[in-house]
């Protein structure tokens, strides 16, 4: 009598193991970007105060980040992030005759489009006075935004 | 010639450390990223930054008392190195831990009181040269006291 041997078997399809590590490794990237890339206009030259207290604000969208310099004048050096640009913006300026208040204007602006919601981050350097600070905080009052948080630098992760 | 020796199926040795790697560098890139663009930032929030004349302020209806208020004023320390807060019935504080302490007891106070402690309020009034780091410090202590309405008094 012959004997029949058992038929070999062979794994069978593409191994997709591979395929989905690379997957999730562009997942992850793509989404660690995305969240990167949305930039609130941030100066990244400027020194925080640090603090040991604090919270995280989730929702950056009602924000908007005014970037507050010292400067050797009266007036500070403020810049922001409008119309996708980082830009200075004045808070008066000699306009024809007239004084305008350019940030003002701005801060306006951003209460129409944000109202209710509106929240202004002051991301202040450490060295700047306060005689140029209150200028801009009277600025935000005058537009009309009480909602503010002051941007520090988290003393107990950055050691 | 026949070479039968050739056809002898030769098996791997040990697990497939393949999955491992691939996972182990993928929780690895993770962690970088998430630690390296994270941001240290924090947020001090703020509900009524400034406080002055024909600014934030509330009309008072007859016989209705005013919030109780704490004013503090701070100053530079003559060599630059910090903060010196004065507040009425203490002497000046340079530390904030310390700040901390007689704030948290001013508030005790309040309370014990009877005030509801959404009406406490504490105005800052630094000098116009005072630097933004040592204001930010005294503003954490009012905050680490537990009060809720603190604003900054205008120079003018």
């Amino acid at each position: 009598m012959r004997r029949h041997s058992m038929p070999e078997i062979k794994e069978s399809g593409v191994n997709v193991t591979p395929l989905i590590d690379i997957v999730m490794c562009l997942i992850i990237f793509f989404m660690l970007v995305a969240k990167i890339g949305v930039s609130r206009g941030e100066d990244k030259d400027i020194q925080l105060p640090s603090t040991i207290i604090g919270t995280k604000i989730e929702d950056l969208g009602n924000t908007l980040t005014l970037n507050i310099h010292p400067t050797n004048v009266e007036e500070p050096l403020v810049t922001a992030l409008v119309d996708g640009k980082v830009r200075e913006i004045r808070l008066n300026d000699r306009l024809h005759g007239t004084i305008d208040h350019p940030l003002q204007r701005v801060l306006e602006e951003f209460q129409k489009t944000h109202p209710g919601k509106a929240k202004i981050i002051v991301r202040a350097d450490k060295e700047v006075l306060y005689r140029q600070l209150e200028q801009v905080l009277i600025t935000i009052a005058n537009a009309g935004i009480s909602d503010t948080a002051y941007e520090t630098k988290d003393a107990s992760k950055s050691g | 010639m026949k070479l039968r020796g050739a056809k002898k199926v030769h098996y791997d040795s040990g697990p497939n450390m393949t999955p491992l790697v691939d996972v182990v560098m993928v929780i690895l890139i993770f962690l970088m990223l998430a630690g390296s663009f994270g941001g240290a930032s924090s947020f001090l929030m703020n509900k009524q930054a400034i406080r002055a004349k024909g600014l934030n302020h509330k009309q008072l209806k007859p016989g209705e008392l005013p919030d109780p208020q704490i004013d503090i004023y701070i100053d530079n320390l003559r060599d630059g190195s910090g903060f010196i807060a004065h507040m009425s019935g203490s002497e000046g504080v340079t530390r904030p831990e310390e700040l901390t302490k007689i704030l948290a007891a001013k508030r005790a106070e309040l309370l014990a009181n009877g005030n509801a402690p959404d009406k406490l309020q504490v105005i800052l009034h630094p000098r116009v040269d005072s630097k933004w780091e040592y204001l930010i410090a005294v503003y954490q202590a009012t905050n680490e006291a537990k009060f809720e309405k603190v604003a900054f008094a205008t120079s003018q």
